[in-house]
C-alpha cells in the first residue's frame, strides 16, 4: 500500500516513454484509422479512435524532447539512491 | 550603490509614520530630532568619505558624484527634507504594489486564485446542509445550480454547487483518523500519517485523471471544470471518516454496515448532482442526442467508482 507521489510520477513518465516509443512508420502507419484524418460531418461527435489518434500524436509531439533530460535525471537519481 | 549608501539615514525616518512626518515639522521635538539627525548625518558623512578615499576603486559613479559635494551640503539632508521623503516612501510603495502586482499576475497564469477563492465561499449553514445532503440525499428535489450572468452563484448562496472547504477538511480529518486507528491497533509510527496523505492525494489525483481522460476519449463537453471534479471526487472522504470511526467504535460489522449506507447515500448524491452537471438540466434528458447514452455511462462509472474507492481507501486500516 506504499503507493506514494513519487511512484505516481514515475508511472506517469513510464507511461509517457511508452507513448513516445511507438514507432511512426512500423507500427502507427499500419493500424486503420491513423493518418486519414477524414473530413467529420457538421455535428457528428468523433469517434473514440479519433480521440485516442489525436490524443497518441500530441503526446509525441509535445513530450519528445522534454522527456529526455527527464529520463536522464531519473535514471541518474536510480543509480545513486537506488 | 548610491541607494546602499544612502540606506542608513533614510532608516530612521522610516519609523515615523509618513503623515506625521510631513504635519508635524513645526513642533519641538521634530527640530530637535532633525538637529540629531543632522548631526549624526553629518559624522557619518565624514566617516563615509574617509571611507570612500580608502576603497577609491571599489566605487563606482555614483560615490563620484557623491564626493563632487561641497562639505557643507551632504547628500543625507536631502532625505531629511520631508516632502523627499515622503516621495521616496510614495515611489518605493509604487513600486513594491508593482511587484506584488507582477507576481499576482504571474501567479494567475497557472491557478486562477479568484477561480479558487470561489470554491471556499462557503458559510456554517452551507457546510450543514451540504453534510446533511451527503447523509441523506433522497428527500431533495432540486439540484440545479444557478447562473448569474454567466456564473454559477456561490455556494453560500446555492446549496448545490460544489466547494473545495468540505473536501480539504475531510481529507484532513481522514488522514488523522487514519494515524488513530493505526495507534490503536499498535501500528502506529509518525511517518505512517505522511505515507497515507500520500497515498489518499495520489489515488485522488488518479480517479480525476481517469474521469477525465474519459471525457476526453468519448469527446463529452460538459461544463465541470476539473476543480469541480477535484471537489466532487473528495465528497466521498467524508463517509470514509464516518465508516471508519463506526469501525473503531461498533468493530468490523458496524464499519461495513455504516460504509454501505455511506456509500449508498453518496452513489445517489453524485447521480443526481452530476446528472444535472453532465446533462445539462433536467430538460435536456428528453431531447435524445448521440452523444447522451455516453454522457450516462459515464455518469454511471464516476458515481459506481465512488463506494470502490471508498473501500479501497480504508480497507487496510480495518485489518487487524
Amino acid at each position: 500500500m506504499a503507493f506514494g507521489i513519487y511512484s505516481l510520477l514515475e508511472a506517469i513518465i513510464l507511461c509517457l516513454n511508452a507513448v513516445c516509443i511507438l514507432n511512426e512508420e512500423r507500427f502507427l502507419s499500419r493500424l486503420p484509422g491513423w493518418g486519414g484524418s477524414h473530413v467529420q460531418g457538421f455535428g457528428e461527435e468523433p469517434g473514440f479512435k479519433t480521440q485516442i489518434f489525436h490524443f497518441i500524436r500530441s503526446i509525441k509531439t509535445v513530450m519528445k524532447y522534454p522527456l529526455i533530460p527527464v529520463n536522464a535525471f531519473v535514471i541518474i537519481f536510480k543509480l545513486i539512491f537506488g | 550603490m548610491y541607494d546602499s549608501q544612502y540606506d542608513p539615514y533614510g532608516q530612521p525616518q522610516h519609523h515615523q509614520p509618513p503623515p506625521q512626518l510631513f504635519e508635524d515639522t513645526s513642533s519641538p521635538s521634530y527640530a530637535y530630532g532633525n538637529q540629531g539627525y543632522r548631526g549624526g548625518g553629518g559624522g557619518a558623512n565624514y566617516g563615509y568619505r574617509g571611507n570612500q578615499n580608502q576603497g577609491g576603486p571599489n566605487d563606482g559613479g555614483g560615490g563620484a558624484g557623491y564626493n563632487a559635494y561641497p562639505g557643507a551640503m551632504p547628500g543625507p539632508q536631502l532625505f531629511q527634507d520631508p516632502v523627499v521623503a515622503n516621495m521616496a516612501m510614495q515611489y518605493g510603495q509604487n513600486l513594491m504594489g508593482q511587484g506584488k502586482e507582477y507576481v499576482d499576475k504571474k501567479l494567475e497564469r497557472y491557478i486562477s486564485v479568484s477561480q479558487v477563492k470561489y470554491y471556499f465561499a462557503v458559510d456554517t449553514r452551507y457546510v450543514l446542509k451540504k453534510l446533511q445532503l451527503l447523509f441523506f440525499p433522497y428527500t431533495h428535489s432540486d439540484w440545479s445550480v444557478r447562473y448569474e450572468q454567466d456564473e454559477p452563484v456561490q455556494p453560500r448562496l446555492e446549496i448545490n454547487a460544489p466547494d473545495l472547504y468540505i473536501p480539504v477538511m475531510a481529507i484532513v480529518t481522514y488522514i488523522l483518523v487514519a494515524g488513530l486507528c493505526l495507534g490503536l491497533q499498535q501500528r502506529f509510527s509518525p511517518d505512517v500519517l505522511g505515507i497515507q496523505a500520500s497515498s489518499a492525494i495520489v489515488w485522488l489525483v488518479l480517479e480525476i485523471f481517469v474521469i477525465i481522460a474519459t471525457m476526453y476519449v468519448t469527446a463529452i463537453h460538459t461544463q465541470i471544470k476539473s476543480l469541480d471534479l477535484l471537489a466532487f471526487a473528495s465528497y466521498k472522504y467524508v463517509g470514509m471518516i464516518i465508516s471508519l470511526l463506526a469501525g473503531l467504535v461498533l468493530d468490523s460489522m458496524g464499519y461495513y454496515s455504516v460504509l454501505a449506507y455511506c456509500s449508498f447515500s453518496l452513489v445517489v448524491f453524485m447521480f443526481r448532482t452530476l446528472r444535472w452537471q453532465i446533462q445539462g438540466g433536467a430538460g435536456a434528458m428528453e431531447a435524445y442526442s448521440a452523444g447522451n447514452k455516453r454522457r450516462l455511462y459515464l455518469l454511471l462509472f464516476m458515481s459506481g467508482l465512488q463506494p470502490f474507492m471508498m473501500w479501497w481507501l480504508t480497507r487496510h486500516l480495518m485489518s487487524v
